[in-house]
């Protein structure tokens, strides 16, 4: 299986900082509801002061781990470490955890220092202790000048830079962020991600963030957990979990993956031959036990196939010209850094090829005339599940 | 007794002048739907009257002839449940070929009504101690006695103020002050061909006693109102024009008031009979106040009061539940009231000639010897006995033992063979009226003191 | 190209368009003048011109069949010199005042309970329902129910006999300032439980989380959270409470049975006395303390702010 447990969770890339508090490990972690499993067995290792993204489609248990983690759900099953201290049934107060809410749960009749200091009046500080803090956690999400209104005064934007400050006020060592970035508009996310990585760059603490949103995933992960039916996976940085998708479910949901199902024909020489829906596919032999005759999916992804003008209109697609075809553009879809070209198999298998733009060879591309796909051996990826 | 004193003042007369209201009868109506006068409490005062098959059971039918030029006529009759009853309704009806619609309230509302609302009724029936007010709103229209046949046939009691020589007339609003209109349109005793109000049922009231709790001794005077044996006991009639007479009869036979005229009080005499009654009632003397006859009995049923203000038929009623009430016959004299009808400035025509029927049907007797059967007297005594069988009349009337069982309109047994009226007969007990329900002439300043006295 | 072109049709566009939009404005506003004409004609006839008339009759001089169109003040100073009117007034207001704590204190944790305890809305909704009940019989009813249960020879007081805790039956449980309160409580519990209610269920559940997540225990949570967003609803309850007691009457009469009084019932019984004036003056006594009353919780509860 592609789901890995803590140990085989890979060491976070050098952009990683010190290794130190805030370290989640689930074992086994479980929630059932009444006729479904939310959360099923789910084993994950967070290393201190990392930033992990949940991700996954709608539904598959993403709000629901994170709140066991917050403690705002009980586990049902399995174990939950906190830097080593078992912390399933420690009370949401008294775990060094912060949540920001999907809708971000601001206090609507607070002003918005009243809502930052809330979690430091709760463990007791003084009023004036408080206030200093509240206002410095103001002044590091720049909403200084927003203190004295009232959430409802606030932008998306603003609210979800109140949700942050109420969050970290109580300097937690884990920060758990629900869709933070799910109400706002295209242009406020895309810059928001970027401050959350700075953020969290900044804190040093560990950021578990959920989303469903793979570009948001890929674009501010140390590590990506990809969720499914409750399940994780695939875990690993996001270029691995990009160009090397553990699974079918993994490789449909990381965008335009070419995914074939076929039947190991051959190995040889560290190569294994697939043959399917009118495919001959080679790729390399990795450690994982593959036997001929096997039945199996083979995925390339689109911006790995290269396309030209088919000269001649033979079929290329033999058993001694692998990782080739040559089939009939059907829809040249222009998208200014990309180019998207829709081509189609005479049995009606789809195939789409991604180019970019300065790649001029799609320039003498006609649709509706052949063009020839191919794609090298090093970008087949097998998927055993 | 001071009562006898009031008796010779039976020639004044009572000035309202019905000019002067009349302008603001309109106010009242949108005064009231203002006030949002809501009759909350304004259930019926009804007698438990059904239409029973045994209605009128040993009676003679009656043997009026339906006049053919009033079929279809509907005549609008606010009342109390007294004499509002079913089987009269029915009766008349069929004799008169008309159609009665009766709104049956609690005396306060029907005046209310008649008052505030006078384009809703035809025929007023209720009690001379609303004439006062009803009049001088200017909302009803003389009863020309010479209309009526049997005018000459109507007892003394009302057309004189006394059924015999002998008799006392009783302090306060006796029928007979009220009852002719005079030229200057206002009312007193002299006689007129217009009367004010025409007058039919009457009786006298005094108070009702759980005979098992409270002694017949202690029972014998109004003064057991004030008998610390009783605090806490005792239920009240919640009407300044009645409920207060018999307090203060009580309180001048326990000798804690006296009055110059029981039935006219001046304003000081007025202010010492409800400083007593404040005091007594925050030393807890009086239990409840009631409102409608339905409550007067559940008071007493539920054992709340032992000594309550009462009429006869709850009396009747409690009785025929088993609760043993007696109904006392105080020494002091009784307080009387006496109803009657009175018709809408507005009628005229067809409504009018209706008008003038139904109460010609009612001085003919078929409705007397009904309400007699409920205890009460009627006007014209001897055209209620061609109605009733000689066993009733002698017990209603003649105060003799019961020769067989005597029936109620409904069919129940109210008194069985043997038994004997409360009080005596009919002479015994109309000569012994100490004070008629009244409207005295510091009503208003009485009214806001009986307001006090309420809320204190 | 083309952008020259454009400064010049932004120009000519530009006063094209407040006129257009003004039209539109003024469409809008005959639209908003017509929706707001009903509720407004509804106001004038239910509630202003009541108002005024009242007011006008009670400076009128009374007379034994209604009033004079007379100017006087003596309505007025009747009641300011009346002993009995002052305390009743004030009898009035602790009534009214009592029942309104009373029904927050006992209110706010039915509602607290149907809204946050109660898992699923059909069992809400069935509970609330069950709440409604006594409101499916007359008031009437109820109030006469009260004898059987609360009298002499009621159900608690033989209770109370038979087991021998009492050994006198309780008057007070009847026709009393007790028992009055009591039933008033009974009777507009709902009156409170319901916005307070609706006010907690209109509360994100994610608050509640994220003040649990910053640390909020149930009592901080409570004080910091539920009672400043259920505050509208709880003035709202309070307002609605406070001026059904204030103007109380019926309950007065039947449970009260004569030995305790209140304006409202005072003006009754002056109404039915054909005392209009009288019933008039104390009428406008009435409503003038009611509205002080209603201003004073609105200032206090900061509803507006809430909302
Ligand atoms: N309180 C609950 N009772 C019953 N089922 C629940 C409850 N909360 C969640 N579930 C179920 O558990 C599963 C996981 O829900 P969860 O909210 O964790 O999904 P999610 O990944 O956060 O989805 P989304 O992206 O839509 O927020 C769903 O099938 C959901 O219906
Ligand atoms: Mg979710």
């Amino acid at each position: 299986m592609a789901v890995m447990t803590q140990e085989q969770t890979p060491a976070v890339g050098s952009a990683a900082p010190d290794r130190g508090k805030g370290t989640v490990v689930l074992r086994g972690v479980t929630k059932r509801f009444e006729g479904t499993t939310a959360v099923d067995h789910v084993d994950l290792t967070v290393p201190g002061g990392s930033y992990v993204v949940l991700l996954g489609p709608s539904g598959c248990g993403k709000t629901t781990l994170l709140r066991m983690l917050g403690g705002h759900a009980t586990i049902d099953e399995g174990e939950f470490l906190l830097d080593g201290v078992r912390t399933n049934d420690i009370p949401p107060a008294r775990r060094d955890i912060s949540t920001v809410f999907q809708h971000y749960g601001l206090f609507p009749h607070k002003s918005v220092r009243d809502n930052v200091e809330f979690g430091l009046k709760m463990r007791g500080l003084p009023r004036d202790a408080r206030r200093r803090r509240a206002d410095d956690a103001l002044e590091f999400l720049d909403l200084t000048p927003m203190a004295d209104r009232r959430p409802s005064q606030l932008s998306g934007g603003q609210q979800q830079r109140v949700a942050l400050a109420r969050a970290l006020v109580t300097e937690p060592t884990v920060l758990l962020l629900d869709e933070p970035l799910g109400d706002l508009d295209r242009l406020l996310q895309l810059r928001m991600r970027v401050e959350l990585r700075a953020l969290q760059r900044r804190l040093r603490i560990t950021f578990i963030h959920v989303t469903h949103n793979q570009e948001e995933a890929l674009a501010i992960a140390d590590q990506i957990v990809v969720m499914q039916d409750g399940r994780i996976q695939q875990v690993g940085r996001p270029r691995d979990v990009y160009r090397r998708p553990a699974n079918l479910f993994t490789s449909g949901f990381m965008g335009d993956n070419n995914v074939v199902a076929g039947q190991v024909s051959a190995i040889d020489d560290g190569h294994v031959r697939v043959e399917g829906d009118g495919l001959t596919l080679l790729a390399r032999h990795d450690a994982t036990g593959v036997a001929v005759g096997q039945n199996l999916h083979a995925s390339v992804r689109a911006s790995c196939v290269s396309a030209e003008p088919a000269i001649g209109s033979g079929d290329t697609t033999s058993p001694e010209r692998p990782n080739q075809v040559t089939a009939t553009l059907i829809f040249l879809e222009y998208l200014g850094d990309i180019v998207k070209l829709h081509c189609r198999l005479p049995n009606g298998q789809a195939i789409v090829a991604k180019r970019a733009e300065t790649d001029r060879t799609w320039d003498s591309l006609v649709e509706g005339e052949p063009v020839r796909l191919e794609w090298k051996t090093e970008d087949v990826q097998l998927l055993l599940a | 007794m001071s009562t006898n004193t009031s008796s010779d003042k039976s020639s004044n007369e009572i000035h309202v002048e019905p000019e002067q209201t009349a302008v603001t009868r309109r106010d009242f109506i949108k005064g009231s739907a203002a006030l949002g006068a809501a009759a909350v409490g304004a259930h019926a005062g009804t007698t438990a009257l059904g239409a029973s098959p045994l209605v009128g059971a040993g009676a003679k039918r009656s043997a009026f002839p339906a006049p053919a030029f009033l079929q279809g006529t509907t005549l609008r009759v606010v009342g109390t449940g007294v004499t509002l009853l079913d089987p009269i309704k029915a009766q008349a009806e069929q004799d008169l070929g008309i159609t009665l619609q009766y709104d049956v309230k609690d005396g306060l509302t029907a005046q209310q009504i008649a008052v505030t609302q006078p384009q809703s009724w035809d025929v007023y029936d209720q009690w001379f101690n609303s004439v006062k007010i009803v009049w001088g709103a200017g909302v009803a229209q003389p009863v020309d006695v010479t209309r009526l046949p049997e005018w000459e046939n109507l007892s003394p009691l009302t057309k004189v103020g006394k059924i015999n020589d002998e008799a006392k007339v009783g302090a306060g609003d006796a029928p007979v002050r009220l009852l002719y209109v005079q030229p200057d349109g206002s009312l007193g005793s002299d006689p007129t061909e217009q009367v004010s109000m025409l007058p039919l049922t009457f009786n006298v009231d005094a108070f009702g006693y759980q005979s098992d709790v409270v002694g017949s001794d202690d029972a014998r005077s109004w003064a057991i109102f004030y008998d610390p044996d009783y605090r806490g006991r005792v239920g009240l009639y919640n009407d300044p024009a009645t409920g207060l007479m018999d307090l203060a009869l009580g309180a001048e036979a326990a000798g804690l008031a006296t009055f110059a005229d029981i039935g006219n009080m001046t304003r000081d005499e007025i202010d010492a009979i409800l400083n007593l009654l404040i005091e007594q009632k925050q030393a807890g003397q009086f239990r409840a106040f009631w409102n409608s006859f339905d409550e007067s009995v559940n008071l007493m049923a539920s054992g709340e009061v032992v000594v309550e203000s009462m009429w006869s038929p709850a009396v009747t009623a409690l009785r025929t539940r088993g609760v043993p009430v007696v109904y006392a016959s105080p020494q002091e004299g009784y307080r009387g009231w006496h109803g009657g009808i009175m018709i809408n400035e507005q009628a005229s025509g067809a409504t009018l000639d209706a008008v003038y029927e139904y109460i010609d049907w009612w001085m003919n007797g078929w409705a007397g010897a009904l309400v007699a059967r409920q205890g009460y007297y009627f006007s014209i005594p001897e055209n209620a006995r061609e109605h009733l069988s000689e066993a009733e009349w002698d017990y209603w009337y003649g105060g003799q033992p019961a020769a067989e069982d005597m029936l109620a309109p409904d069919g129940g047994v109210v008194a069985e063979q043997g038994e004997v009226r409360d009080g005596g007969s009919y002479e015994t007990r109309m000569s012994n009226i100490a004070v008629w329900n009244s409207v005295m002439d510091e009503h208003q300043y009485l009214v806001s003191k009986w307001n006090e006295f309420l809320s204190a | 190209m083309s952008s020259s072109s454009s400064p010049e049709a932004v120009a000519t566009a530009r006063p094209a368009r407040p006129a257009s939009e003004s039209r539109l404005r003024l469409a809008a506003g005959s639209a908003w003048a017509l929706l707001l004409a009903f509720p407004l004609a509804w106001l004038l006839a239910f509630l202003i011109i009541p108002v005024v008339v009242v007011l006008v009759v009670s400076f009128f001089e009374p007379t034994l069949s209604g009033f004079n169109r007379v100017f006087t003040l003596e309505n007025y100073l009747l009641l300011a010199e009346s002993d009995a009117f002052i305390r009743t007034l004030g009898n009035t207001i602790l009534n009214a005042l009592i029942t309104t704590v009373v029904t927050f204190l006992l209110g706010f944790w039915v509602a607290y309970y149907l809204a946050l305890v109660v898992p699923d809305l059909r069992r809400k909704f069935a509970l609330f329902i069950i709440a409604l009940a006594p409101f499916f019989t007359s008031f009437l009813i109820r109030a006469i129910a009260w004898i059987p249960m609360m009298g002499r020879e009621g159900l608690l007081n033989t209770a109370l006999l038979n087991l021998g805790i009492t050994s006198q039956p309780l008057d007070f449980l009847l026709f009393s300032d007790f028992a009055v309160r009591v039933a008033m409580i009974q009777l507009y519990l709902l009156f409170m439980v319901s916005p307070i209610f609706f006010s907690l269920s209109a509360i994100d559940p994610a608050i509640l989380e994220a003040a649990r997540d910053s640390g909020a225990g149930w009592w901080a949570i409570l004080r910091e959270i539920l009672l400043p967003l259920a505050r509208p609803g709880i003035v709202i309850g309070a307002v609605f409470v406070f001026v059904l007691s204030m103007g109380e009457f019926a309950t007065v009469r039947l449970i009260g049975g004569g030995k305790t009084s209140s304006v409202g019932l005072g003006i009754q019984n002056f109404v039915t006395y054909i005392q209009f004036p009288q019933a008039a003056a104390a009428a406008s006594v009435l409503v003038l303390v009611t509205v002080a009353g209603v201003v004073v919780l609105f200032r206090y509860g900061r509803v507006a702010e809430g909302l």
